[in-house]
């Protein structure tokens, strides 16, 4: 059956305190912001993006898999900040990582969910014949597209998740993955745009009650098909864009909160995008030396809908070499002062005409 | 406010063109270089004619990714490179990679020098950008896991 | 002629001492007649053409040549500053030289104007021509100051060079040299002051009768005392220089001729490679600590000069920074490798030493022009010093003196030998 075979994790090293911002613009109540959960967050370096990110997330799980990239024949970067609005962002991945020309290479957009998405499309690639091992690359940097003074630059992050699926030497079976999808005025950026809004708001009905209608769709749709409960799964790795989020999924789902909250990482890196859930999977997967363990990892992306997966650990998880995978990387941090997050961010308007920006 | 913000400016000196970066991306991906079929010296950058011993039977050879630092020293004289200016305090290393190929190369997220001996491994970053903005990709370097 | 070329080319090389006679006899000697430098301080809005024409009358003047005599020619600039195609025919045409009088473009880096007059030397070592013209020329169009061309990559490497400046080449080898032969910053702090003191004997300096910085300043461990070791900057520069032919010389009834001799040697660009030099295996054990290119061409000069290193009255050597100027002793062998910074401490580079250096001050008097000036300042001392009238620096009774520039990280080097009372 297919499944993950290794599992690779990138974080930038820069991070900001969410009290650090709250000092610059006070644009929400202290209160609001200890509930959302976020205490800082990852602030990529001026030379990172989601490309960067995830080749070097993708480099771990290849090194982690120990195969050769001539082995990969199937590619798929999923983000929703890539830097390219029509050429694939995929192709530069491929001929970093060194894989075959003749590998299927794509790029996947759907909002925070275009992780999910992309697995989906790697299972069936698998499952079909079509491909032999299809690494996903999900990868996001929404940080860079947030606007100062925006609430949700408390959370905006980067990061980047690799999962290196196929049917061999697989350390996580994925047993079922089902979907819901509606189209939501929410969490977009138009062509030209340089900002992400939150069309709906904050706090408004679609961010987050929106969360909760369609996380129960696809749920009953999951749990029927495939005759499962909540209490089933003893690990489960929540969306999570703030940490408050993960407690309303689980109300959704009426799962055990704490069968979440060890494993939620976003209150340490903010919001990574299409990569946040699947980096709270591989803190999952660090901890589980046992096969038959069932993980439950539900994705929703603001704006187009949710996504449930259902996964059943191998035997050879325990012998995965070099774990944990996530918390080292949480733990390997430099903060910074919030102007020079901006510096980074590159968020402010500078002489672009110049000889360079300084001359 | 625009996108060559996000980006960063396209700098007007020195600049590489979109068609000569795509020529080299292996090397500046890779770090593919060039091994003589005939006397297996290696080279980086990759070349078409063996210096050693004159002959142009030279195969693609990808270098080692890691390596240790021989010298190293913090670019902070206060007139950062074009392209290059949002790096504060930039570490520039000269590399020598376990296959004995030197390289010279950035090392990433690290601001003070590095002693002789540390181990470095590559990293992809983005470097400055061509002339027609496109972004350009290339190795660094940053201390070893 | 020296490097042993692929296996398509055969190059044939001199084996017997009577080859290398016979190939040394079909060589003129070549005759420095005059030489010139704008000053400093041009106007921004100065174009290259004015500054090139200034340089070329300023030199000629100082002759009874006529423009009609000039035969030959090599012009030395800067790709980054001047973009005109064949540039030669551009140069020649501003000065309004003779339409059968060639003149050959150079970009070749800092060294630039050392592989101009390279090339006119043999132009009238071979016999052909008689009068040739040396120019160079670097022009503050863009970014040409010292403190500009800083946050510029280097140009050679060019694919690989990914944001590395001449600066950052530059540090990484001081900072190897001093930790392979076990140097702190007083060989360099020394240097620069016995530098900042020619500074202020010499007319043409940018230094010239500013005060003294103390040495305290000069060997502070910070990015002050680093800038105060370093060339200083000088904006747009030219120079011309008239070489001739020995039966010109005598025709012209010079007194007391200067001759010329000049070497080239090159590495591999990429700086990674020089700690591999395929070349020639003596060099294996160097990199970039070392001038291996110096010596290779150190050697030949010598031999074409018939000096050897203990004959040198005065060195002239590109020092951007202390430790450049310390290593290009070393490999011209003026002391041994690895002494060089002993050599500086016991005051050997000082009037009096036993071979005075930079008397004009070097880089710190006139900064780093580029191809501007920065192999044609360190020749032009040269000749002052033979000539005697290095008045306040003078090093009494000097009959050979030695120039030197590099370019691109002493992946390529110039050297060249002066001498009087040679014809």
């Amino acid at each position: 059956m297919s499944g993950i075979i290794a599992y690779g994790v990138s974080i930038p090293k820069y991070r900001v305190d969410a009290n650090e911002i709250w000092d610059v613009w006070k644009n929400v109540s202290k209160e609001i912001l200890q509930k959302m959960g976020m205490k800082e967050r990852t602030v990529t370096g001026p030379d990172e993006d989601p490309i960067t990110l995830g080749a070097e997330s993708a480099r771990r799980c290849l090194k982690q898999a120990g195969i050769s990239e001539k082995d990969v024949d199937g590619l798929i970067f999923a983000s929703e900040t890539n830097p390219y609005a029509t050429k694939a962002a995929a192709t530069v991945l491929q001929d970093i990582l060194g894989l075959k020309k003749t590998c299927f290479v794509t790029d996947v957009q759907n909002s925070h969910r275009s992780g999910f998405d992309a697995i989906r499309i790697a299972k069936s690639l698998i499952d079909s014949g079509t491909c032999r091992k299809v690494l996903v690359i999900a990868a996001d940097c929404l940080n860079q597209y947030i606007s100062p003074g925006h609430v949700y630059e408390y959370a905006a992050a980067a990061g980047s998740c690799s999962l290196l699926l196929g049917t061999e030497g697989v350390i996580a079976e994925i047993d079922d993955m089902r979907f819901a999808s509606e189209d939501k005025p929410n969490w977009y950026r138009l062509t030209g745009e340089r900002f992400l809004q939150l069309g709906a708001g904050f706090v408004g009905y679609i961010s987050n009650w929106g969360l909760m209608d369609s996380l129960k769709v696809s749920w009953a749709d999951f749990a029927k098909a495939n005759g499962v409960a909540p209490e089933d799964y003893e690990f489960i790795a929540l969306p999570q864009g703030t940490v408050v989020q993960s407690f309303m999924s689980s109300g959704a789902i009426k799962c055990d909160p704490y069968s979440a909250i060890p494993y939620v990482i976003s209150e340490s890196t903010g919001d990574m995008g299409s990569a946040t859930v699947l980096v709270s999977l591989c803190n999952i997967l660090d901890l589980i030396d046992d096969g038959d363990k069932k993980i439950l990892a539900v994705g929703y992306g603001w704006g187009d809908g949710s996504a449930v997966m259902g996964l059943t650990t191998t035997p050879a998880i325990g012998s995965v070499e070099n774990r944990p995978v996530v918390i080292p990387l949480l733990e390997n941090k430099e903060m910074l002062p919030y102007a020079k997050v901006l510096k980074y961010e590159k968020k402010i308007d500078r002489n672009t005409k110049g000889l360079s920006s300084y001359y | 406010m625009n996108f060559d913000n996000l980006y960063g400016p396209i700098p007007k000196v020195e600049t590489h063109n979109t068609v000569r970066a795509f020529k080299e991306k292996d090397g500046r991906y890779r770090l593919i270089g060039s091994q003589c079929a005939d006397c297996g010296q290696i080279w980086f950058p990759r070349r078409f004619i063996c210096p050693k011993c004159h002959n142009q039977n030279l195969q693609p050879y990808a270098c080692a990714q890691e390596g240790e630092i021989v010298v190293s020293w913090v670019d902070n004289m206060g007139f950062p490179t074009i392209g290059y200016e949002d790096i504060d305090d930039r570490l520039i290393a000269m590399i020598r990679l376990d296959d004995g190929i030197h390289i010279i190369a950035e090392i990433a997220e690290c601001k003070r020098v590095l002693p002789k001996g540390t181990r470095v491994q590559l990293v992809i970053r983005q470097q400055k950008r061509d002339d027609t903005g496109n972004l350009v990709y290339g190795y660094k370097f940053k201390i070893s896991e | 002629m020296k490097r042993r070329s692929t296996v398509i080319l055969k190059v044939y090389l001199p084996t017997t001492e009577t080859e290398m006679a016979t190939m040394e006899k079909k060589t003129k000697k070549v005759v420095v007649l005059s030489f010139a430098i704008t000053d400093r301080g041009y106007p921004y809005d100065t174009p290259w053409r004015k500054i090139t024409v200034d340089a070329f009358t300023k030199c000629l003047g100082q002759t009874r040549l006529r423009v009609e005599d000039i035969e030959c020619g090599s012009v030395a600039y800067n790709e980054r500053t001047i973009s005109e195609a064949a540039l030669g025919t551009q140069v020649a045409d501003c000065l309004g030289l003779p339409m059968k009088c060639s003149m050959t473009p150079v970009s070749h880096a800092c060294c630039g104007g050392g592989m101009a007059l390279y090339n006119v030397w043999h132009y009238i070592a071979s016999g052909r021509y008689d009068v040739g013209l040396v120019m160079t020329m670097q022009c503050s169009d863009l970014f040409d100051s010292m403190e500009a061309m800083n946050p510029i990559g280097n140009h050679s490497d060019y694919d690989y060079m990914l944001g590395f400046s001449h600066v950052e080449y530059s540090y990484l080898r001081d900072y190897l040299y001093r930790e392979k032969y076990g140097y702190d910053v007083t060989p360099s702090a020394k240097w620069s002051q016995i530098c900042h003191k020619f500074a202020r004997l010499t007319p043409g300096a940018t230094e010239y009768g500013k005060d003294m910085p103390s040495y305290a300043d000069l060997s502070a461990v910070s990015d002050e005392g680093e800038r105060a070791r370093s060339a200083t900057a000088r904006g747009s520069t030219a120079t011309a220089t008239i070489l001739v032919s020995e039966e010109k010389a005598r025709e012209l009834g010079i007194v007391d001729p200067i001759t010329c001799y000049v070497s080239y040697a090159f590495r591999p660009p990429y700086i990674g490679n020089h700690f591999f030099y395929a070349g020639d295996p003596s060099y294996v054990p160097f990199d970039i600590a070392e001038q291996p290119a110096i010596m290779e061409a150190a050697k030949e000069v010598y031999r074409d000069a018939k000096i050897t290193p203990e004959d040198i009255d005065v060195a002239l050597v590109h020092d951007l920074s202390g430790f450049e100027g310390i290593m290009s002793l070393e490999g011209l062998g003026i002391c041994p490798i690895g002494q060089g910074g002993n050599f500086v401490l016991a005051g050997n580079t000082d009037l009096g030493g036993k071979c005075p250096t930079n008397t004009h001050g070097g880089g710190i008097a006139y900064g780093h022009t580029s191809v501007g000036s920065d192999f044609q300042i360190n020749m032009f001392e040269g000749i002052l010093q033979l000539q005697g009238k290095a008045y306040g620096r003078q090093v009494e009774g000097a009959k050979v003196a030695v120039a030197q520039a590099y370019g691109t990280h002493h992946s390529l080097d110039i050297v060249s030998v002066l001498k009087k009372g040679d014809l």
